[in-house]
């Protein structure tokens, strides 16, 4: 018992520095994670963006998993990238969490 | 009613019944009138009356049936049942949803029915119908069918036998009626059962309005789910006996795990942390995008123009905030992810040691390492094994081993060595896997400064260990006083076991000797090498050929040996300890050293024999010591470690990895046999120089290479000095850096004039010294150096002039084109010299070519007297001066743009040279004169709108293409490691 919990905490612990690194690193505006049944779990932006976007993002995801399953049942959808003229939002759907991360990208 | 009927009567009147319906299809009216009455008095209770009126009226046709006939009992049962009847009638219950067979079906059955319009004799009708019968009685008392009835009402209440024949006579007199309606079915109404309504209240139930998309997937998803479940019910079913106690386990260990927050939770969800490492990943690909780019696609463009000299471009650089001020002591790329690669720190420094870790880096996200491994002491060294890409072997500095699995959770070793079983009493300073010992038991070889290699062998939680070599040292000169000898062990820092004989491998020490050793001979070295006068830092087997090693030593060598020979076959001298070395997996010819300065050479042997194709600083401050260097399997990149805890990955340029091209006529050998032929015939050159001057396809180089070897150690002297810098080329250029947006400095610097550095010595013909020269000459005519050169020359005179005259001619040519190349990378001085040098040489050249018409010819010839000026000019006469720039014309630039500038300004320049070459020459070759127009025709080609307007489309199409590009490098992102 003790193992596994010690073990669940250091998993706690490098996720929780995964997701630090994600927020400093180079050009990330924003982050988010919310769970599937809609509460959040993180957000690094304002309350009304994160509501807004993460509908919308979460709409958006959903129906191109549908897509990519529609086409081949035992495919599916594992990463979004959507390249916008200001920035790239990063979408990772996941089964029970869905992540978006706002990254400007270089201007070149 | 019918049943009751049955009951009383016998089976005769039902048969009388019958064929009175028969008749009454047949007969007139008269027998109708007689059916009927039958079948009243049938259907009426009247049993007595119906016999006699049967027996008196017998119509014609009647079968006369005898008395004893007549008597005969025909049994007959009656039953209710009607045989046509349907016995299985179904109706739909709405209560139950099913179809029900109905129990009791309708018996009743009606074979004659006529509704009879009876109207009373009383009533006004009737007694108008009366008077009119009365009227016309005779004529048509037939047809009137009130008559009729009244006569049937007449005769169904007659009892006498006259109104039996009545309807036979007349039916003219009816006058008794009493019973004027005769309807006996009155009776039967009465059984009608009485109807009844029952209801009874039940609550509503209760709708839910539900919808919900079907798509495939949902459809495959919810088979999936089902298929699973039956999968468990049936493993549960399986376990269910014996298992009770583990349930109630589990059962309690998640809803411990239940408990928590949000974050918890995540944690707990595998697929999350994936999702989470993509996402770093892209991020990390989005910010070096331009690295990643590079990683795949960047070809360094000027390597088509420069025939033996590569460079490195610097990719991403590996840093992890805790391994700083650690050393990089090992590196090793992963043997089955390509991508991934395992990194062990500690230090070097004997005062300074302190903690270490291993690092595993992937390509894909190199910001931060993908695993951590912490350790008490030092990490020496590791390995990942060839056939299990989890497994990883380490050596400590405190001398003990561990063998990881990197792919586990928990971070501790697999196995480790204790002080109890073998571990080794110095530093472990290389581990290397072995092949699966008879048993199949993973096995691995470990060497330290102890002076013990030791074999390793995994048995199931156990480390066995087995002492293979005892690096003894050779009997000390003097022996100790009590004459006791004492074996003192050496210190052995590096080993590499033969990729084609097991047994055999070779041993690096301390001393700076190197043992070919053998697994079955423990006590003795097959031979020894004195090779390097300090410590040995690495030896490596040939990737290909299983005789050559490399080995590289803290006396700034490096040194490329064969197993059989006991000298050198080549000797480098790097200008610094060497740290480490590695033959290229790609190629026989090329190998790879860094250097305490900071430096990665690489070496082509099939190219240059004598000098690095690329000698380039990489690490970012000064006074850091490359200590690892690794090249990747796959990919075309070297890894290099400092001492500062960074790791830099550089890409070799395209003339660094060159495959020599097929000749004409010959298939494009491949594989590993060729890459050993090619290797051989280079070592051919250097051991019997004799066999490869006769060989005509060597060359120039060969020959060059065949003298330089043939004369023995001065002549190694030589080559020593011809690696060095060139002391002419300056080292503070720069290059302006695309990525960087800033000028970097080269590291690569062009060695260019190294083999001429004799040219110091030329004085121009009317210098003081050389008059002193010509004086001399003058009065020891004989004695003078190049006189057996001159010997020759005396016999063709002028034409040999000539000859040299128009080589010259060619030569400047040449030698601006090349300088202009050079314009970034050179420095105005060294172009300036070396133009001054070229018009000296010239100038003397004509200026003897004066003395020759005016003087003697014969001593002035060649003033400079050096045979070395012979070789000099056959190495640059290169007739292919117009045909080699030809094609750059049509070579898309398609990388850098400074490539193009440059590219471009070039031209214009070489063009410009080219023009005053011609008007100096005037009309001497047409084919320049032709290309220069056609240039000039591309040049304003390009500003036409259409071409633009291409050039566009090109742009997109390029867009599309670096997509595409990017796309096929995410498969390293999403291949998990």
């Amino acid at each position: 018992m003790s193992s596994t919990s010690t073990l669940a905490s250091t998993q706690q612990a490098e996720i929780e520095e995964t997701i630090k690194r994600i927020q400093t690193h180079k050009g990330v505006q924003g982050f988010i994670l919310t769970s599937n049944d809609g509460s959040f779990v993180r957000s690094t932006i304002d309350n009304s963006t994160t509501m807004s976007l993460t509908s919308l993002i979460r709409t958006l995801s959903d129906k191109a998993k549908s897509c990519v399953r529609d086409l081949d049942p035992q495919n599916d959808l594992t990463f979004l990238r959507i390249r916008t003229k200001k920035q790239e939002i990063l979408v990772a759907p996941d089964k029970d969490y869905l992540t978006i991360v706002l990254q400007a990208h270089e201007q070149s | 009613m019918p049943g009751k009927v049955a009951e009383k009567k016998a089976a005769a009147p039902t048969l009388a019944g019958i064929t009175v319906q028969r008749r009454l299809s047949q007969l007139p009216r008269q027998s109708i009138i007689a059916g009927f009455r039958d079948e009243d008095q049938d259907l009426g209770n009247m049993p007595d009356l119906l016999d006699e009126g049967l027996r008196a009226v017998r119509p014609d046709d009647q079968l006369k049936l005898t008395d004893a006939e007549l008597n005969e009992e025909h049994t007959r049962i009656l039953t209710a049942r009607n045989p046509n009847a349907a016995e299985n009638i179904v109706r739909f219950s709405y209560k139950e949803r099913t179809f029900k067979p109905i129990p009791q079906v309708d018996q009743l059955a009606v074979h004659f029915q006529l509704d009879g319009n009876l109207i009373h004799r009383d009533s006004e009708e009737g007694k108008r119908q009366l008077i009119r019968d009365a009227g016309e009685h005779a004529a048509e008392e037939a047809e009137a069918p009130v008559a009729v009835v009244q006569e049937i009402a007449k005769e169904g209440d007659d009892d006498d036998e006259d109104k039996v024949k009545k309807p036979a006579t007349t039916g003219g007199k009816g006058k008794k009626l009493t019973n004027q309606f005769n309807f006996s079915e009155r009776a039967s109404q009465t059984y009608n059962n009485p109807c009844r309504d029952r209801e009874t209240f039940v609550e509503q139930t209760p709708r839910v309005v539900f919808s919900d998309n079907v798509s495939q997937w949902s459809i495959f998803d919810a088979y999936n789910e089902d298929f699973d479940q039956q999968q468990k019910a049936k493993e549960k079913e399986h376990k269910k006996i014996g298992a009770k106690k583990d349930d109630e386990r589990k059962k309690k260990f998640v809803v411990t795990e239940q408990s928590g927050d949000d974050m918890a939770k995540l944690a707990r969800s595998k697929s999350a942390s994936i999702s989470l490492k993509i996402l770093e990943r892209m991020i990390n690909q989005n910010t070096f995008d331009d690295i990643a780019q590079d990683f795949k696609y960047w070809e360094d463009a000027a390597d088509e123009y420069r025939e033996q000299e590569g460079s490195l471009l610097p990719l991403w650089v590996f840093q992890y905030e805790l391994a700083k001020k650690l050393a990089c002591t090992n590196l090793a790329w992963n043997t089955f992810y390509t991508d991934l690669f395992a990194v062990s720190f500690g230090s070097y420094d004997f005062l300074k040691q302190s903690r270490g870790m291993f690092l595993i880096y992937s390509l894909k996200n190199p910001s931060f390492p993908e695993n951590i491994f912490f350790a008490d002491t030092g990490v020496m060294c590791l390995d990942f094994h060839p056939n299990h890409p989890n497994l990883l072997c380490s050596g400590f500095y405190d001398g003990s081993v561990a063998v990881y699995n990197i792919a586990e959770e928990n971070k501790r070793p697999k196995y480790q060595s204790t002080a109890r079983n073998g571990k080794h009493t110095d530093p472990v300073w290389q581990v290397r896997w072995q092949k699966d010992d008879l048993d199949g038991n993973l096995n691995f070889y470990s060497i330290s400064s102890d002076g013990r290699i030791v074999c390793w062998t995994l048995v199931k939680s156990d480390l066995m260990y087995s002492d293979v070599v005892q690096l003894k040292l050779e009997k000390p000169a003097t022996e100790s006083d009590e004459g006791v000898s004492l074996t003192t062990l050496g210190c052995g820092t590096c080993f590499d076991f033969n990729k084609q004989q097991d047994y055999l491998f070779i041993v690096g020490t301390e001393e700076g000797k190197i043992h070919k050793c053998s697994k079955s001979y423990n006590n003795q070295y097959l031979d020894t090498f004195y090779a390097h006068n300090m410590a040995v830092y690495a030896v490596r087997w040939n990737t290909f050929h299983s005789k050559i090693f490399i080995s590289c030593s803290a006396d700034w060598t490096v040194k490329v040996w064969d197993i059989n020979f006991k000298d050198p076959l080549f000797v480098y001298d790097l200008g610094s300890a060497v740290g480490d070395a590695a033959w290229a997996p790609y190629s026989s010819t090329v190998f790879a050293a860094c250097t305490a300065d900071g430096k990665v050479f690489v070496f082509d042997l099939n190219v240059n024999k004598y000098e690095p194709l690329a000698e380039q600083i990489i690490v970012q401050k000064k006074r850091t010591k490359l200590t690892h260097i690794a090249f990747n399997q796959h990919f075309p990149i070297i890894l290099a470690g400092d001492d500062r805890g960074n790791i830099t990955s550089v890409k070799l340029s395209p003339n660094l990895r060159k495959k020599p091209k097929a000749k004409k006529g010959q298939e494009v050998a491949d594989g590993s046999e060729f890459e050993i032929a090619k290797l051989d015939k280079i070592l051919a050159l250097i051991r019997d120089p004799d066999d490869a001057k006769t060989k005509p396809t060597q060359g120039q180089q060969s020959t060059t290479a065949a003298a330089n070897t043939n004369s023995g150690d001065p002549e190694q002297e030589l080559t020593r000095i011809l690696t060095t810098e060139n002391p002419h080329g300056s080292k503070n250029l720069v290059m302006f850096s695309n990525r960087d947006k800033q000028f970097v400095p080269l590291g690569n610097l062009e060695q260019l004039i190294i083999h001429y550095s004799y040219e110091g010595n030329l004085i121009p013909i009317d210098s003081e010294e050389a008059k002193i020269y010509l004086q001399n000459e003058k009065n020891h005519k004989n004695r003078i150096l190049p006189t057996a050169l001159l010997d020759t020359y005396k016999t063709k005179e002028k034409t040999s002039i000539e000859i040299k005259t128009s080589n010259e001619n060619v030569e400047p040519v040449h030698q601006i084109g090349e300088e202009d190349e050079q314009q970034t990378v050179t420095s105005e001085i060294t172009e300036q010299s070396e133009f001054n040098e070229l018009i000296d040489d010239s100038k003397t050249i004509l200026k003897v070519d004066n003395l020759l018409s005016i003087e003697k010819p014969k001593k002035l010839l060649n003033r400079f007297n050096f045979c070395e000026q012979g070789i000099q000019t056959y190495t640059s006469t290169k007739k292919e001066v117009i045909t080699q720039t030809d094609p750059i014309i049509r070579q898309k630039f398609v990388g850098l743009a400074n490539q193009r500038i440059i590219y471009q300004e070039y031209m214009i320049d070489y063009e410009k040279q080219q023009k005053n070459k011609d008007k100096g020459k005037q009309k001497v070759s047409y084919g320049s004169n032709k290309s220069v127009v056609e240039k000039q025709l591309v040049k304003t080609d390009r500003l036409k709108p259409e071409t633009i307007v291409k050039r566009h489309q090109v742009q997109i199409l390029k867009g599309i293409e670096r997509v595409l590009n990017q796309n096929r490098y995410q498969e390293l992102i999403y291949s998990t490691a």
